[in-house]
């Protein structure tokens, strides 16, 4: 990480979006800080086997989660991908309880029914991370639709990444959304691999914005390593449908420091790619960077945010362990069960 | 008199049910008792061919045990299907089918739904249990019946001896010193058996007359003079239990023994006389044992002994041969103690 | 209260009188405004209720699965209109990934009713496949299948109520029949067969088109002197097993009926269900009637020598009848 710029005036700041302040700053650090560690956190008990199924590591697509949902009002619709635990985190669900969902414990969000790529808060309306590619973008047009037809002033976003870009679904979900107007925005997280393949090896054509283009909505292509600009095209685009004008489709460019899943050999990228963004484009240590060069992070400022992301971490890790798993007798949760007759003797 | 027909008071088993040889299949009653009718082979039962509660004639086909894969064949097939299968027979004691079975042990379906084989368990089911021991009206009249047929058809004369019973304590005293339950009954048995085989042309099997809540049931204790004292205890408990069980088997019914004893010295009785059982020719009825007085050498002193009474059938036996066997019964009494402290091996 | 209405009029009326009281209530489908659907099953409606709530979609049945699903999430009750069930092959993973396991995965219902029409006439292979039991048994999912216009309204009335989803099946070879229908409170719960013939002597079990079918065989078998009893089942999942087996420990003999070829599906679910539960009531092996295990044919002829027949159901049953 490179030294922050000690040689900068002290107090000039480049000028923040309107209404961001440093607080908010701070916040944004602290929420990327505590994703880092439960990222690093997830990878090493996912290999100590405490997460059947495993996970799928959002370290590195951090800025692109607290950017977004700083820029959003709480009722406001989220859903996400099968990599959505800095999503769920940025969205407001408890390391806890995300933790314990991974764990499988009745204490979880999904109450150990759903695991990582199921990932839910109701109330908060993060409506999901999921499974099948593209498939969380189209439960965010339809909330778009729901809000529309009940004239709510919110918006729905929904994520995909740059292998959903391939999919028919996607797109489908983009058409009808600009056909039909909705408050929709469209992020696709380009982490440049969709599992194994490289982007350049999946997609025809260069830009996933330009392919959004030809649908007829705003389309842009976002640093999603900066989390101010993060912030800021959310915001705007979260205006536009606000007031109605549609959606908008954001390609924001990230990157993923761990493999596709815990255990992934990465044949197929070259580790000083990995290192290079790492040094070079880490959203963490640009915003730290930031913070210390316009002193309002102070001397072992940092070093405390840390402290406080890893105790929250390390706290939801024990709360885990010690949460009950889930009451067998539930396991149909209501769900209707065709009944068997008894044998007539 | 022999038994001319049975009343099926239940079937035990139900068609397409496998059935192992002397496994009982259906509950019928005679005369004189209820009993199990055996399944005389391994295989798998037939139609019930009559239905529970009929009166069958001794001898009519009431179910076939079928090999496995057998197919039963109309019953209008007539004596040859008959002879094809092995049938479970109503029949006089002792005339049973002892075929062989042979062949692959095989499933067989039923020949019947299970909806048809639910019913006839349930009809099954609802049929009244046949307690053991005890016996309808029928068993009364079946007694009065052969008690009246005794006294018109033979002419009976009695014999009374006094029996010296002083064998009879040391003799029970060496049985039971060898752990076994002996009673009076078993030494009167063996003294019976060894005195009238030596008057009489007879393999020595003898009727036991047993009370019972019913009435008199005469159950038959086999080859008694073969038998060591174990044995012989063994034998006469099982008679017991089975005339008061109502399990009488085909060889209590057939017509074997040539005599019967009946013991009424459990209660207390001097001397009696008794009628003798139909199809038999003597029977020893005893009393008490008791000390009495009596003159030896010209002085009165007091010995155990009990009056036995030879009820004979004059037409057989002349009062000479009723003398001679009493006399006969004496001696063995008293020699049975040498008999009686025979301690048999373990495995024999 | 009852009026006679064709099997597509009584599902307008029932849908009708639901999104008059209910606004949350809404349809997506291609060509449902002006059409009224490609079985006129909405005619009259987008007139009634305005372009936002009769809501034309493009094809594109994974973004209408979806949109409902989302909506549903959002607090509407939608209907997506696939037209023909055979266009769910392309939002299997909107219709059995999502709407199916939300409920279960986020504990959040989801009330959305997906119509489509089913069942086997002309057209050819693609536009005839038999796939209700593919639904039955995607835990999640309600399966009904109306056969007469009552059903068909009590039914969807019944299933815009359900906070969960329902595939609401209607069989293309129904869509003229008549019948009388019920009122406006007057609800069919999903999960209740109909016992619609009376008999003693073997049960026929079928759904949707199929249930005609048995009436007729049971016709036939009258004049044999064979009663029938004919149970029409209404939903496959929930499925009313006890209606089923109530009747097979009356007759003894059952007989299953089903457009699907016979591979799996609820005829065979039944004939399990029936063996077990109502084994010691058999007098004979639970039969079933279904369709070859082949596509469906364009040839009219073809079609009639797959298909299940009048003359099968009678001679499975008199196999039945003569072999105990």
């Amino acid at each position: 990480m490179p030294e922050p710029d000690k040689s900068g005036e002290a107090g000039s700041s480049p000028s923040l979006p309107e209404g961001v302040t440093s607080e908010h700053l701070l916040e944004w650090l602290d929420g990327m800080l505590l994703i880092r560690y439960f990222e690093s956190e997830s990878v090493r008990l996912s290999l100590a086997g405490k997460i059947p199924g495993g996970i799928h590591s959002s370290e590195g697509q951090e800025a692109v989660a607290v950017g977004t949902m700083a820029a959003l009002d709480g009722r406001d619709v989220v859903s996400g991908t099968h990599r959505s635990h800095h999503h769920a985190l940025a969205k407001g669900l408890g390391p806890r309880p995300v933790m314990a969902e991974l764990f499988g414990k009745a204490t979880g969000v999904s109450g150990g029914r759903g695991g990582s790529m199921h990932l839910v808060d109701a109330d908060r309306r993060f409506l999901g991370s999921n499974g099948i590619v593209g498939a969380g973008l189209g439960l965010a047009m339809g909330a778009a639709l729901g809000m529309k037809l009940q004239s709510q002033s919110l918006v729905a976003v929904g994520f995909f990444g740059d292998g959903g870009a391939n999919t028919g679904r996607v797109w489908e979900s983009v058409n009808l959304a600009a056909l039909w107007g909705l408050p929709l925005i469209v992020v696709c997280e380009n982490n440049l691999y969709a599992v194994e393949t490289h982007i350049s090896a999946s997609m025809a054509g260069t830009s996933i914005a330009d392919r959004a283009a030809g649908f007829g909505l705003p389309a842009e292509t976002v640093d999603g390593q900066d989390i101010l600009t993060v912030y800021d095209t959310v915001r705007r685009a979260r205006e536009r449908a606000v007031a109605g004008c549609g959606p908008t489709f954001l390609e924001m460019r990230t990157y993923r420091y761990e493999g596709h899943n815990v255990g992934d050999v990465q044949n197929y990228r070259e580790l000083a790619e990995v290192e290079d963004w790492r040094a070079n484009r880490d959203p963490i240590g640009r915003l730290r960077q930031l913070l210390e060069g316009t002193g309002v992070l102070g001397p072992g400022g940092y070093a405390a945010a840390v402290g406080r992301a890893r105790e929250a971490v390390d706290d939801a890790i024990a709360f885990a362990e010690a949460s009950a798993w889930p009451d067998t007798a539930d396991v149909m949760r209501s769900w209707p069960a065709v009944p068997v007759s008894a044998v007539s003797a | 008199m022999a038994m001319t027909e049975a009343v099926l008071n239940a079937w035990l088993k139900i068609p397409g049910d496998s059935v192992a040889v002397g496994e009982a299949i259906a509950e019928i009653e005679t005369d004189k008792s209820s009993l199990d009718l055996e399944s005389p082979s391994d295989g798998v039962l037939g139609r019930h061919l009559v239905p529970a509660g009929a009166s069958v004639p001794v001898g009519q086909v009431i179910v076939r045990v079928l090999e496995p894969g057998e197919i039963e064949p109309d019953d209008n097939d007539g004596p040859r299907a008959a002879a094809e299968t092995a049938a479970a027979r109503v029949a006089a004691p002792g005339a049973r089918d002892e075929t062989v079975r042979t062949g692959p042990q095989d499933r067989v379906p039923h020949s019947l739904s299970p909806r048809k084989r639910r019913e006839l368990r349930e009809q099954a089911d609802a049929q009244p249990q046949a307690a053991s021991g005890r016996r309808g009206p029928r068993f009364r009249a079946a007694i009065a019946e052969h008690v009246s047929e005794s006294w018109r058809t033979i002419p009976h004369f009695a014999v009374v001896r006094q029996i010296d019973a002083r064998s009879v304590h040391e003799s029970l005293a060496a049985m039971r010193g060898n752990g076994l339950p002996a009673t009076v009954t078993d030494l009167l048995l063996r003294a019976l058996a060894l005195a009238v085989t030596a008057e009489a042309d007879t393999a020595g099997d003898l009727g036991l007359a047993v009370a019972t809540p019913d009435g008199v049931v005469i159950p038959v204790v086999a080859g008694v003079p073969g038998l060591g004292p174990a044995a012989l205890v063994a034998a006469r408990a099982a008679a017991v239990a089975r005339a008061r069980e109502g399990q009488l088997s085909p060889r209590d019914l057939a017509a074997g023994p040539v005599a019967s004893l009946s013991n009424l010295g459990g209660r207390g009785v001097d001397s009696f006389t008794g009628i003798i059982p139909a199809g038999q020719k003597l029977l020893l009825t005893t009393g008490t044992i008791a000390d009495r007085p009596v003159a030896v050498d010209g002085l009165v002193t007091v010995r155990p002994s009990f009056a036995a009474t030879l009820n004979v059938d004059h037409r057989h036996f002349d009062g000479d041969n009723a003398a001679m066997i009493l006399a006969a019964f004496q001696s063995a009494l008293d020699q049975s103690i040498t008999w009686a402290a025979h301690r048999e091996k373990i495995d024999a | 209260m009852s009026e006679k209405l064709t099997y597509s009029q009584a599902y307008r009326a029932g849908l009708a009188e639901e999104m008059t009281a209910n606004a949350t209530i809404f349809v997506m489908g291609t060509d449902i405004f002006l059409r009224g659907g490609h079985f006129a099953q909405v005619l009259g409606l987008g007139e009634q209720f305005g372009v936002e709530r009769i809501r034309d979609a493009p094809i594109s049945e994974a973004a209408m699965v979806a949109a409902g699903v989302g909506a549903a999430l959002q607090g509407m009750r939608p209907i997506v209109d696939l037209n023909f069930l055979d266009f769910s092959f392309g939002c299997m993973d909107e219709l059995c990934n999502q709407a199916a396991k939300i409920h279960y995965m986020f504990g959040i219902p989801v009330p959305l009713v997906v119509r489509a029409t089913n069942g086997v006439a002309y057209g050819g292979a693609q536009h005839n496949n038999v796939i209700d039991s593919w639904f039955a048994e995607m835990p999640g999912l309600n399966v009904a299948v109306p056969s007469t216009p009552r059903d068909v309204k009590g039914l969807i009335k019944s299933s815009l109520r359900l906070d969960d989803p329902v595939l609401f099946l209607m069989d293309k070879s129904l869509t003229g029949i008549r019948g009388e229908v019920d009122g406006p409170e007057d609800l069919i719960p999903l999960g209740r067969a109909d016992v619609v013939r009376v008999g003693q002597d073997v049960t026929l079990i079928s759904y949707a088109a199929s249930v005609r079918v048995c009436h007729q065989a049971a016709d036939m078998l009258h004049e044999r002197g064979i009663s029938a009893e004919v149970i029409d089942l209404r939903t496959l999942y929930p499925l009313d097993l006890e209606t089923a087996c109530a009747s097979v420990r009356k007759t003894g003999r059952a007989v299953i009926v089903d457009k699907s070829a016979g591979y799996g599906g609820v005829s065979a679910e039944l004939a399990a269900s029936i063996q077990r539960s109502a084994f010691n009531y058999l007098d004979a092996p639970v039969g079933r009637i279904h369709a070859a295990h082949s596509p469906v044919p364009q040839s009219p002829p073809l079609i009639k020598a797959m298909m299940p027949a009048v003359q099968m159901v009678v001679d499975e049953v008199l196999l039945l009848t003569t072999s105990s």
